[in-house]
C-alpha cells in the first residue's frame, strides 16, 4: 500500500517541535507508530491532570482521512475493545465548562465519536456559519496541524474543571 | 544518535526546530553551525524560568533567569537537561494582561511559557483555580489564543511588549 501525501504530511507535523516538545514534556505520545497498514487512524495518548477517578492517561484516536487539507476527527478509544470508548467511560467536565461541552457525549450529531469543538470534522459539519464567527481563533488553516487539536485535548484534561470519568 | 550528542529545541531563529550539538562543543559554535547566532544586542537564553517564583507571597515583579554566556559548552550550560536555547532574544518581555478593566503587567524572560504569563495573571487579579479554569490568554490586536507551552519570545518574535486580555474561553454551542 502507499503512503498516501496525506500521511507524509501528518509524519511531518509529527516530527516537528511542536510536537516533539510536548513528548519531551510527557504530555503526549504515539501510541504506536503511524503506518499504512492503520492509516488514517493515528493513536495518541494524552495525559491528564490527576484525578481521584481518572486515568493517568487517555487513548485518542484520531482519524486523518484527508489531512490537512480538512480537519481531523478524534474520540476516545477503548484499546482492548478496539472501539470507540464507552460513553459512560469518556472524561467529565463541571457542568457549563469547557472540558464537558467539548467531551459531551450526547446532544449533537456524533456523541462518543468525536469532539464537540470547531477542530473537529464530525462537529465543524453543519456549524459552519455560526462557528466561523462564534470561534474564529479555531478555524482550521493550511497552518493548523494535528498538534494544535492534540494541545487542545491536552489542555482541557488539565483544566481545573476536569473531573476525571 | 552518538553519547555525547546533545539534542534540543531551538527558539528564536524562525520556526522552533530541532538542533544538536557534541557535550564539549561551545554553544557559539552550535549556534553558528545553524545559521542562528545572535546578533549585536541579542541575547541567549537556556531553559525555562523557574516556577517557584510565583510561590513566594511578594511575586517578583520580574522573571529573574539570566541569559547565558555562548562561549561556555553545552556541557556547562545543562543544555541536555534544560532542552531549550533560545536566540536572537531580549531580555525581558513586558507583559500587560487586562481583566475587567483593570491592567497589570510585569517583565517575563522571553523563554517563559503562555502557561506561565496565563497562571502569573490568575493570581495578580485574585482568580481561583475553580473559578478561573475556563480563561485564556487571547493575544492583542490579533485576539488569537497562543499555545499554552509556546514561549512568549516565539509568540512574536523580536517584540519587547505583548499584551494580552484574560477571557473566558466559550464553550462552542450548537446542536
Amino acid at each position: 500500500m502507499a503512503v498516501t501525501a496525506a500521511q507524509r504530511l501528518l509524519e511531518a507535523d509529527l516530527d516537528r517541535p511542536e510536537f516533539r516538545i510536548g513528548v519531551d514534556k510527557g504530555q503526549w505520545a504515539l501510541a504506536e507508530e503511524v503506518s499504512e497498514a492503520s492509516w488514517p487512524f493515528v493513536y495518541t495518548w494524552i495525559t491528564a491532570a490527576p484525578r481521584q477517578q481518572g486515568p493517568a492517561r487517555w487513548l485518542v484516536r484520531w482519524d486523518a482521512a484527508g489531512y490537512n487539507a480538512q480537519r481531523a476527527t478524534g474520540a476516545f478509544w477503548d484499546l482492548g475493545k478496539k472501539t470507540f470508548l464507552d460513553a459512560s467511560a469518556w472524561p467529565k467536565g463541571r457542568d457549563g465548562s469547557v472540558p464537558a461541552g467539548v467531551f459531551k457525549i450526547a446532544g449533537w450529531a456524533a456523541p462518543g465519536k468525536g469532539f464537540y469543538h470547531p477542530y473537529d470534522r464530525l462537529a465543524w459539519a453543519g456549524h459552519e456559519a455560526q462557528w466561523t464567527t462564534a470561534h474564529p481563533q479555531f478555524l482550521w488553516t493550511s497552518t493548523s496541524t494535528l498538534t494544535d487539536f492534540i494541545t487542545l485535548v491536552h489542555r482541557l484534561l488539565n483544566n481545573e474543571a476536569y473531573l476525571g470519568c | 544518535m552518538k553519547k555525547n550528542t546533545v539534542e534540543f529545541f531551538l527558539h528564536g531563529n524562525g520556526k522552533p526546530q530541532v538542533g544538536s550539538g557534541l557535550d564539549g562543543e561551545t554553544l557559539r559554535d552550535v549556534l553558528a553551525r545553524l545559521d542562528a547566532l545572535p546578533r549585536d544586542g541579542e541575547l541567549v537564553f537556556v531553559g525555562e524560568p523557574e516556577d517557584s517564583e510565583f510561590d513566594d507571597e511578594s511575586d517578583a515583579e520580574e522573571d529573574s533567569q539570566q541569559p547565558v554566556d555562548v562561549g561556555a559548552t553545552l556541557n556547562v550550560l545543562r543544555v541536555r537537561e534544560l532542552r531549550h536555547v533560545h536566540t536572537r532574544a531580549v531580555r525581558r518581555i513586558k507583559v500587560q494582561v487586562n481583566f475587567n478593566g483593570k491592567h497589570k503587567d510585569r517583565k517575563f524572560s522571553p523563554a517563559a511559557t503562555v502557561a506561565r504569563v496565563l497562571k502569573w495573571a490568575k493570581r495578580r487579579f485574585k482568580i481561583d483555580a475553580a473559578a478561573g479554569a475556563d480563561y485564556v490568554l487571547q493575544l492583542l490586536p490579533e485576539k488569537t489564543v497562543p499555545r499554552p507551552e509556546e514561549h512568549l519570545g516565539d509568540v512574536r518574535p523580536g517584540a519587547k511588549v505583548l499584551e494580552f486580555d484574560l477571557v473566558r474561553e466559550v464553550t462552542p454551542q450548537g446542536w
